[in-house]
């Protein structure tokens, strides 16, 4: 084993370590986060992964994370590298905004940013909220959502215990895996600054093995290796006691091969995608005592590079060029004083998109999608009532082409939720929300497979559930559990024919799920220093197309969408040391819309294990070590048909952290 | 009793699904005779390209077919499959091999591998001439193949991705479809003579040739796609002797199939979805009918095929291509009589009397 890599990045981190160790000894939080604290009334279904919780878990990329959550199902594409996408509770992914740092990340190509892309290390707070958005004073997109997930980077944030602060991990894994990051942060009273770094490389060519009719068949995937390289910086100032102002830049850079499903007899593979973007997010709040106003601006260029060098075409290789770019700006603003038991948000956002392509005769787009939103909450005693509309429209072009034609759209939402508990039916609530997606770029114009009468798709939601929490001495446990009953219309499905990137459009028409999501976990804390945390989900969804009565696949549940899916996650830990266990659990599925034997994709199970120990100086100073074996029963499995997830493999984790 | 309140907001859900009646199943026959093996393509990137037997007594089908008789899948996008002599040849495109079963039984004999070096040669139709088999390549070649043997002998550079293929006057015709430089495309077929084994000429017939068929009396009719937007298909003509293009049909084409005297020209029509089989003398070279059979409940029209034994049409329909297929049977005069539920994208067809 190759472990000087390891060593390598050990004595880096050494440097900046010595010398420091002063620690402020007053912990002061960031006034967006201290504004959050307990307001989540108007987001009733939000889960959540802590810190401590995200440790634990060591993930690759927050794609990982997402099989936490109940309602969610993944798609993988692979072991590192591999593309990965969500559904929650039986939508669409392009109903799921991502909202990093308070930034809505978006692409208007795919319609999804590729959860695999997103670095996992500086992740401090990962949460999934359906519904109504958790989080204050958010770009609207994240209102107007079906779902949305945010995470909270280490770099973008006020942190005012102490005056540099450090994170690193470098890592070392099976398949040729080492990655390394790298985090400064200054902070002042007024002012912080940050810098970071991350490169993650992988060979990839992990074996694999399943049954070919009665025969093993098994090989290598070629052709999987990853190159990857991110950094960026950001900045916060804070010129008053109400207002803050950040700027923040990432710069992302990635090639990588893409092995393609296993294709039986046929071991060769040669397509490979780069990837290059760049976001530029700013922000002005002001954060009073009865209201808050912010206004925001989000810059992101992107080009993909695709490249098959054994097409067979006269040239003898295929080169492929896109160029993405969006921007984004906004005002939000939310009241915080009572007036009379009620409270108002508004905001209006512009977000302008284009495409380019190196490809002769491809389609020139542009988009120009106007958002805004306004809504009110009204508190009285123990129940609180929340209404909210947004109207968006949409103006396509296309240069001299035809282009769709506008669009202008109302969606509402509606929440009933519990302020307090209502004895034996805890805090119940009940919600219903109407949101739509527009087809993205590549499902409007791409070559023959687009289709420029696509019609956005609408997601309706209706929601039923509680929450239940009690703590008896050291025990504290939590239960939620919702049904829903969603309607798609105008559903667009895509299913990938030749590879990864280009997929053939189906527009399935109208889908009815009909769902439930039960959550519970449970959280020991002994004097002794003994931690234990539990966390179990279980979602139901029974996503069925019901577009066309006389179509053979009426009633059939939705390619790649499990009827039952879960994970159970226990984490144990005695003072410095600790280990988890975690399982994922998915039922078959089908490759395709008709539900028969053919199409069945085989459910399966896997588990994960790690153990940990934590090294501390001077209170300032943590150095974690993690071993963490992925798929201990080296089960063969996929989430995508002919794309085999790797079988056990290990990985050893160093988490540097100086506070 | 806290721990019970805990217990009150469990819901629990039952929900039960309601299954489809399965398809009556036969079992692979022995010995083949009396029925029909169907090669359903299947789907790019699944694996999932079968061969269903269909057994014309019982009229039950069997879409495990190839996995029951040799134990293992069939691999990605059949293309194409042909009966010569006492062996059956499956075309697999995207797994890029020709796999090879006894046409009596069904019983597997050998799975050529058609691999060039890393490169897959990517295989789509197969003609026969002599004691050889001539592959089109989607890598620009034919390969030969001795059908004695089984060994791939030689490989004839021909056009841009070679397609369709067919033999007359000892020669063979082969489609260079160009279809992977869209939007240049080729334009032409290439003749191969069938005992030097060497590029004879390359005719111009019109963009993007792909399905080439031999009439009654030898002469080639070959089907130009076009572009799919303002060139529009085409059937045309080539006489085997003078090896030039004689005739263009003012009329659109997808696919050619033999029937005694006389052709159909099926048509599937992406724009519009609508199917058409068409009935043409080849003696005369004229349209006799031009919408020959009632296709109103045929979804995707990919081929058709005339059964000498009963004089019967088989309409192959590919079901938006994700569903699972059908084959409807139609009488020469025109009249439905029938269905049979086959694998996904079914493409060719075997008759066993």
């Amino acid at each position: 084993m190759r472990i000087l890599p390891v060593i390598f990045l050990l004595l880096l981190f050494a440097g900046p370590v010595s010398g420091q160790g002063e620690a402020s000894g007053k912990m002061l939080e960031e006034l967006e986060v201290s504004a959050t604290a307990g307001k989540t009334e108007t987001a009733p279904n939000v889960q959540r992964l802590n810190k401590d919780q995200l440790k634990a878990l060591q993930p690759e990329d927050a794609g990982q994370l997402l099989q936490k959550f109940a309602g969610v199902s993944l798609k993988s594409y692979g072991g590192l590298g591999g593309m990965k996408t969500i559904s929650v509770r039986g939508i669409g992914g392009s109903h799921t905004g991502l909202v990093v740092d308070g930034f809505l990340l978006q692409n208007s190509q795919t319609g999804q940013i590729d959860l695999g892309t997103i670095q996992a290390e500086n992740i401090e707070s990962i949460s999934l909220s359906i519904g109504g958005t958790d989080g204050q004073l958010l770009p609207v997109s994240a209102y107007l959502g079906g779902s949305a997930l945010s995470i909270q980077t280490f770099e973008n944030r006020f942190t005012i215990d102490s005056s540099i602060q450090v994170r690193a991990t470098a890592k070392y894994g099976s398949f040729g895996q080492a990655d390394g990051y790298l985090s400064l942060k200054y902070n002042r009273k007024r002012f912080f600054a940050g810098v970071f770094a991350k490169y993650r490389r992988a060979d990839g060519t992990y074996p694999y093995y399943f049954e070919n009719g009665i025969y093993p068949y098994s090989g290598k995937r070629v052709n999987n290796d990853l190159q990857e390289r991110s950094g960026g910086f950001s900045l916060g100032f804070r010129p008053g006691e109400k207002t803050i102002l950040k700027l923040n830049y990432q710069l992302y850079d990635a090639e990588k091969g893409l092995p393609g499903a296993v294709i039986l007899y046929n071991p060769t593979a040669d397509q490979r995608l780069n990837n290059q973007s760049h976001q530029l997010n700013a922000d002005f709040k002001y954060i009073g005592s009865n209201l808050g106003i912010r206004t925001y601006f989000s810059g992101r260029y992107e080009d993909l590079q695709y490249i098959d060098s054994s097409y067979l075409n006269l040239q003898g290789f295929l080169d492929q060029k896109y160029y993405n770019a969006s921007a984004q700006h906004g005002v939000s603003f939310q009241t915080y004083k009572d007036l009379k038991g009620f409270a108002f948000l508004a905001g209006v956002e512009q977000n302008y998109s284009t495409l380019h392509s190196s490809i002769a005769d491809f389609a020139q787009p542009v988009r120009y999608h106007l958002k805004s939103v306004a809504g009110a909450t009204y508190s009285y005693k123990k129940i609180l009532l929340l209404a909210q509309l947004g109207q968006q429209s949409v103006f396509d072009h296309n240069r001299g082409a035809t282009a769709p034609g506008d669009k202008h759209l109302f969606t509402p939402y509606f929440l009933v939720n519990a302020r307090e508990s209502w004895s034996v039916f805890g805090l119940p609530r009940l919600w219903a929300k109407r949101t739509f997606r527009m087809p993205t770029f590549n499902e409007l114009y791409y070559n023959q497979i687009g289709n420029t009468d696509l019609k956005p798709e609408i997601a309706n939601q209706l929601d039923l559930g509680t929450t239940y929490g009690f703590k008896v001495r050291n025990h504290r446990v939590t239960f939620s559990a919702d049904a829903y009953y969603n309607l798609v219309e105008n559903k667009i499905v895509a299913i990938p024919t030749k590879n990864l990137f280009i997929w053939s459009m189906q527009n399935v028409g109208l889908v009815q799920i009909l769902g439930a999501d039960v959550q519970g976990t449970w959280n020991y804390s002994f004097r002794s220093g003994l931690l234990l945390d539990l966390r179990l989900n279980y979602t139901f969804q029974d996503v069925q197309d019901i577009s066309d009565r006389n179509s053979p696949t009426y009633g059939d549940q939705l390619p790649y969408l499990p009827k039952h899916s879960g994970n159970a996650d226990l984490l144990v830990s005695f003072r410095k040391s600790g280990c988890s266990v975690s399982s994922f659990l998915t039922s078959e599925r089908f490759a395709l819309n008709e539900n028969n034997i053919s199409n069945r994709v085989a459910g399966f199970q896997v588990f994960d294990a790690s153990i940990f120990h934590t090294f501390s100086w001077k209170k300032s100073q943590v150095l974690r070590v993690n071993f963490t074996v992925k798929n201990i029963s080296d089960q063969s499995y996929a989430f995508v048909r002919y794309y085999v997830m790797p079988g056990r493999n290990y990985l050893i984790s160093l988490n540097y952290a100086l506070h | 009793m806290r721990y019970i309140k805990c217990l009150f907001p469990l819901l629990v859900f039952l929900v039960f699904a309601c299954k489809k009646d399965p398809e009556p199943e036969v079992v692979a026959p022995e010995t083949l005779a009396h029925g029909m093996l169907v090669l359903n393509e299947g789907l790019f990137q699944l694996n999932n390209s079968s061969l269903t037997w269909v057994d014309f007594n019982s009229g039950g089908t069997n879409s495990d077919f190839f996995t029951q008789k040799t134990g293992r899948l069939l691999g990605d996008t059949g293309n194409d499959m042909q009966r010569y002599g006492g062996k059956i040849y499956i075309v697999v495109n995207v797994s890029s091999t020709i796999e090879v079963l006894n046409a009596y039984t069904g019983a597997p004999i050998t799975q050529i591998s058609m691999l060039n070096g890393s490169t897959a040669k990517q295989p789509r139709s197969i003609a026969f001439y002599g004691n050889k088999a001539f592959i089109s390549c989607f890598d620009g070649f034919v390969d030969v193949l001795d059908t004695t043997t089984l060994q791939i002998i030689q490989r004839i550079p021909v056009g841009s991705n070679p397609d369709g293929i067919t033999v007359s006057n000892q020669k063979l015709f082969v489609t260079n479809s160009g279809g992977l430089n869209t939007p240049v495309m080729d334009s032409t077929v290439s003749v191969i003579d069938g005992n030097s084994l060497t590029e004879l000429t390359r005719i111009v017939v019109g963009k993007n040739p792909g399905s080439i068929a031999t009439d009654f009396e030898g002469d080639v009719y070959v089907v130009t796609r076009g572009n799919y937007a303002d060139i529009p298909s085409r059937l045309r003509r080539i006489d085997p002797n003078t090896l030039s293009l004689v005739e263009t049909f003012p009329f659109d084409a997808g696919g050619i199939a033999r029937m005694g005297d006389q052709l159909l020209i099926s048509y599937y029509n992406f724009n519009n979805e609508t199917n058409n089989v068409a009935l043409f003398d080849a003696a005369t070279e004229t349209i006799v009918q031009n919408s020959f059979l009632d296709l109103s409940d045929v979804e995707t029209l990919y081929g058709v095929h005339y059964r000498p034994a009963d004089h019967r049409i088989y309409v192959l329909d590919a079901m938006g291509f994700t569903n699972t297929g059908w084959i409807h049977v139609f009488s020469t005069s025109g009249a439905y009589l029938q269905s049979y539920h086959v694998g996904l994208n079914p493409n060719s067809i075997l008759f066993y009397e």
